[in-house]
């Protein structure tokens, strides 16, 4: 039996959901949305517990990072700094040194170097815990009580985590930029001249402000925020997506960490379609 | 006659299509009533307790849709909307066999949970209450301890009490007396009896101390090929004609007196 153009037209638009359905952006999506729907279905007076668990989530994200976080930051700040002050004088454009560190610093490596110490710690944890919870019948015990867990531990959690990627993220943008700076300036103490970071903190900062546009402040806090959105929501699902036995505990673990990872690059690459091409072929300033 | 709370009609489940193991089954959980499932292990009685709340979906029938149906308080679970689902299990306590307390939370925040979810009610009221529970089912002076630090025994009590803290209509105990020795699981049958004096709130109980039915003035349905037999005492089951049913209580003896 041959099917029509409209039969086949439809088994095809089922195939394409039922693929979208069980894929990895149709499931992380199926959670996003009832995250986004789940303040609405249910009482106000859960807003204070939900509060409490997001403040604990912003603080195990972000305050209990920061010291992971400006030591990293510092490191990359200072190595990218040296090697652009070094590369830049031999291609004879020493003028761009605030250019080239606010579009590698700001724009890339403080969201995603982020994202991935994000990822690893409140990722893995946050995966781990609501799996064990899974695991432990607690889930079922919450849904038991009438109390839905995506309201009770999701929403928290993804806002907990997006609101603490975003701050980590400017705390790594600031720790490179400036933490950065001060050990470029010791080594060049150290290596009078053969560095070319004989320039003063004053005119390190005017060049980074007068290379910062409105864009730039835009993905600053953009990408930080999608990505710790990304990650909570994969930590969520995958922990949510376990059966009732321990050893799946690990394997979701494993498997947020590494979505996460990729989910992120793979965002970065559509944030720089987004941002960058337009700015290439001159539709976006 | 009194309400029905709860109700099963023609609930078929497996965990895959050809391994079917509650097969067409009734029930029927009225306001007051006492009711204990007893049966041999892994024949489906924890299964039909989440089966009545929703936490395990009935197998499909011909048509795809859910065999069966299950009713509580007068709601078709498997028609109504989730949200309204959840509103319904308000009504409700669950005891788990393995307890399922929130581990990060101390025993006092895990019974103030539902009342903190579901009430506008002030915190210092909300507390009081849990304080309440906490008396009345003897975990005084453990109510700041994580249930990892708890014995088994306490850790059921605390399930207990959380499953109460909303004083539900119906409460569904899954092997209440399970892993406890002679003495905890005779303070727990009488803690349920206080309970249920207290507040007459129906009870569906699986257990394999058959006794205890005796105890709590329940009648045993028995899970057998699974479909359930009628209710009886437990002293219709000692003298049964079907040497099934009378095994079942003779493993119920041996269990309980070596």
């Amino acid at each position: 039996m041959t099917l029509g153009i409209g039969e086949g037209i439809v088994v095809l638009i089922t195939w394409i959901g039922e693929l979208w359905e069980t894929s990895l952006p149709g499931r992380a999506g199926r959670l996003l949305i009832q995250v986004i729907a789940s303040p609405f279905a249910g009482r106000r007076a859960t807003a204070r517990q939900i509060g409490e668990i997001f403040l604990q989530q912003t603080y195990y994200t972000a305050v209990e990072a920061v010291p992971i976080i400006v030591i990293l930051a510092t490191l990359i700040g200072g190595v990218t700094l040296i090697e652009f002050a070094t590369v830049l004088p031999r291609v004879g454009n020493s003028d761009f040194l605030g250019d080239v560190m606010v579009l590698a610093v700001l724009r890339e490596l403080a969201p995603l170097f982020t994202a991935f110490i994000v990822a690893g710690r409140t990722g893995s944890a946050l995966a781990t815990f609501i799996g064990n919870m899974k695991v432990h019948g607690e889930i079922d015990a919450l849904e038991s009580m009438g109390i839905d867990p995506v309201r009770f531990l999701v929403l928290p959690a993804v806002l907990g985590c997006t609101v603490g990627m975003v701050c980590l993220s400017l705390l790594f943008t600031v720790s490179a930029l400036l933490g950065g700076f001060l050990v470029a300036h010791l080594l060049a103490h150290i290596f009078p001249g053969s560095l070319g970071l004989d320039m003063e903190l004053p005119l390190y900062l005017e060049k980074i402000s007068g290379a910062l546009r409105l864009m730039d402040g835009a993905i600053m806090l953009l990408k930080p925020a999608v990505f710790g959105l990304a990650i909570a929501l994969l930590a969520c699902m995958n922990g949510l997506s376990l059966g009732i036995s321990s050893h799946e505990v690990p394997q979701g673990t494993r498997a947020a960490v590494v979505q996460s990872f990729v989910s992120v690059v793979a965002m970065d690459g559509i944030f720089a379609a987004i941002f960058v091409i337009p700015q290439l072929t001159g539709v976006m300033p | 006659m009194s309400e029905v709370l709860t109700e099963a009609c023609g609930l078929r489940f497996g965990f895959q299509q050809e391994e079917t193991i509650l097969d067409g089954l009734d029930l029927e959980v009225r306001r007051g009533d006492v009711r204990i499932l007893g049966g041999e292990s892994g024949k489906g009685k924890s299964t039909l307790m989440r089966l009545l709340i929703g936490l395990e979906k009935p197998l499909p029938d011909e048509t795809g849709s859910v065999s069966g149906q299950v009713f509580l308080f007068g709601e078709d679970i498997w028609e109504v909307p989730r949200l309204r689902v959840r509103e319904l299990r308000k009504r409700i306590g669950f005891v788990f066999q393995n307890n399922a307390l929130v581990s990060n939370m101390s025993v006092l925040e895990n019974i103030a949970v539902p009342l903190r979810y579901h009430t506008d009610l002030p915190d210092d009221e909300i507390l009081r209450s849990a304080r309440r529970w906490i008396d009345n089912l003897l975990l005084t002076g453990h109510e700041d301890k994580r249930p990892a630090h708890l014995s088994l025994g306490m850790q059921r009590r605390a399930a207990m009490a959380r499953a109460m803290a909303m004083s539900p209509e119906l409460v569904f105990l899954d092997e209440p007396t399970a892993g406890l020795d002679a003495k905890n699981s005779e303070i727990m049958l009488s803690l349920i009896g206080n309970l249920r004096a207290l507040s007459n709130v129906a009870i569906l109980m699986v257990t394999h101390d058959l006794a205890s039915a005796h105890f709590l003035g329940g009648r045993i349905h028995l899970l057998l090929d699974g479909r359930l037999r009628p209710a009886r005492t437990y002293e219709d089951l000692v003298q049964s004609p079907d040497p099934r049913e009378r095994e079942l209580v003779r493993d119920d003896q041996e269990t309980r007196f070596g």
